[in-house]
């Protein structure tokens, strides 16, 4: 295996690492508050509950705009 | 090879069926004693946005694929047609949510019991998409 391929695997795995982390940062803060209201008895306050609407609707917003760029141009 | 890609970007969804479907379970359980609580929802809707949701996100965020290619490895993208059909999948999975959360807030068991049910049609309609795409649910 020639230094070109090798760094661009490398390339590669740090720009799927960089994804992973993304998915991770938005993801661990409900799994944490679903793993903490199944096994732990957590309920939550309706603050911490219109905190979890507003990040959905914020990610929601985020996926529309993708949506509507994409729109300009056919895959 | 070309889905391997999507493959490990949606795989979190995977997970995500698995996590929904096991809260799903408990709470299809507890609706067939007439029951529906608030923590169940709150779990179940914190899985859902922790796994399917966040997931669906990262993936709009990929680049746009070229015209006429799909996922290669060496070149992470997202389709327009995929992420539209997974985004109206997911809009029908928030509107179950919340109208399972205006029968819970009204103290309608009865009602929060059939929500629950659209909520678990709607869920299994974003699965169906992945799968038919060729990633494992």
């Amino acid at each position: 295996m020639d230094i070109a391929t090798i760094l661009a695997d490398v390339q590669l795995a740090v720009k799927l690492g960089k994804m992973a982390y993304d998915i991770g940062v938005d993801s661990a803060p409900f799994m944490l508050d679903a793993y903490n209201i199944l096994f732990k008895g957590k309920v939550l306050t309706a603050d911490e509950r219109a905190a979890m609407v507003a990040k959905e609707q914020s990610m929601r917003a985020s996926i529309d705009a993708q949506i509507a760029e994409d729109e300009k141009t056919e895959d | 090879m070309n889905m391997k890609l999507l493959y490990i970007i949606l795989t979190a969804i995977s997970l995500a069926g698995c996590a929904t479907n096991g809260t799903l379970g408990t709470i299809t359980s507890v609706a067939n004693n007439f029951v529906v609580t608030q923590s169940n929802l709150d779990s179940a809707r914190n899985s859902y946005d922790g796994t399917a949701l966040a997931t669906l996100k990262g993936y709009s965020a990929l680049p746009r694929c070229p015209k006429s290619t799909g996922f290669t490895v060496a070149n992470p993208c997202h389709t327009r047609n995929l992420l539209v059909r997974m985004r109206n999948a997911d809009n029908q999975v928030d509107i179950a949510f919340n109208k399972t959360q205006d029968q819970i807030t009204s103290g309608n068991n009865t009602g929060a019991v059939a929500a629950w049910n659209s909520l678990q049609t709607a869920i299994a309609v974003i699965k169906k998409i992945i799968s038919d795409n060729g990633i494992g649910v």
